[in-house]
């Protein structure tokens, strides 16, 4: 699994990605930083938003945090 | 991955049932899909380590994407089935456990699993009768006799005589293009097959072997989900 994040990480090498400020203070919240300022967190609402804009498809990964 | 626009839910509150149904026993599930909430293929995390097959799953999902969306149809499938609830905190269990709100800590969430345990409880709570695919979630392709190799999108590594997928005429070496009538790119999406697919009953698939597409009917027999 870390593999998996590691890689992730690597493989996107871009600024940091805007976030709502309620889901950041979640994010920081529950200390999760694997993909902080990365990937748009625990929002699909912007997710499906981004991807209509970019014409992308999404990857969609439902992790509980625990 | 900077073709995919990545999301991560790290809660089931609000949750669209309808919409993501797969293994809620997983803690990690991946929904590759499109901005219409069209969903080309799903991954579970019995195979979390396997770069490999997510990789091959999401070369999959970019060529549904290019097709898309005149290839539609062919996706309804994947879609969600019905369910008494559309959200998991509307599950009367879940209710009782006093997940009133989204989560904004470490306590509090809804995970995967208590969408799972949530539903199981819920329709016994309500006096209904509880579906074989509650009770036995997500069957693996064992059940209907054959085994996928994980890291090759779904080539078939192992087909049982005398079950479903041997009586089809289903080989070693064939490899899985649509199951049920969608298209497949993980073991997940061909277990998602058969967990919304019939109780009892037909199951197309369409194989390429050796270069060759070719059709074979599975016949699910009745209690196909708990022998």
């Amino acid at each position: 699994m870390n593999r998996f994040w590691s890689l992730a990480i690597a493989a996107l090498a871009i600024a940091p990605r805007p976030q709502d400020p309620a889901k950041e203070r979640l994010r920081q919240a529950l200390g999760d930083n694997e993909l902080a300022g990365t990937w748009i967190y625990d929002d699909l609402e912007a997710g499906y938003a981004e991807a209509k804009r970019l014409d992308r498809p999404m990857m969609v990964v439902i992790r509980c945090v625990t | 991955m900077d073709r995919f626009v990545c999301v991560r839910v790290v809660q089931g509150w609000g949750l669209d049932l309808s919409l993501f149904q797969y293994d809620w026993r997983q803690t990690w599930h991946v929904f590759l899909m499109n901005a219409d909430r069209e969903i080309y293929g799903r991954y579970s995390a019995h195979h979390s380590d396997d770069l490999v097959a997510l990789r091959k799953a999401m070369e999959g999902a970019l060529e549904l994407h290019a097709g898309y969306p005149a290839n539609k149809g062919e996706l309804a499938g994947k879609r969600g089935i019905a369910l008494p609830w559309k959200r998991p905190e509307e599950m009367p269990a879940l209710r009782d456990k006093g997940m009133s709100g989204p989560v904004t800590g470490r306590h509090g969430c809804i995970h995967c699993h208590n969408i799972q345990e949530g539903a199981t409880k819920s329709y016994k709570a309500l006096g209904l009768p509880l579906p074989e695919r509650v009770s036995a979630p997500y069957p693996t392709t064992q059940r209907a006799g054959f085994m996928l190799d994980s890291a090759e999108r779904a080539t078939v590594t192992d087909v049982q005589a005398g079950m479903p997928a041997g009586a089809a005429g289903m080989k070693v070496g064939d490899r899985l293009l649509r199951f049920g009538g969608q298209p497949i790119l993980s073991i997940a999406d061909a277990q998602w097959v058969l967990w919304s697919g019939p109780d009892a009953g037909p199951v197309k698939a369409e194989v390429d072997r050796g270069g060759q597409k070719l059709e074979v009917e599975l016949t699910l027999p009745e209690g196909w989900r708990t022998k």
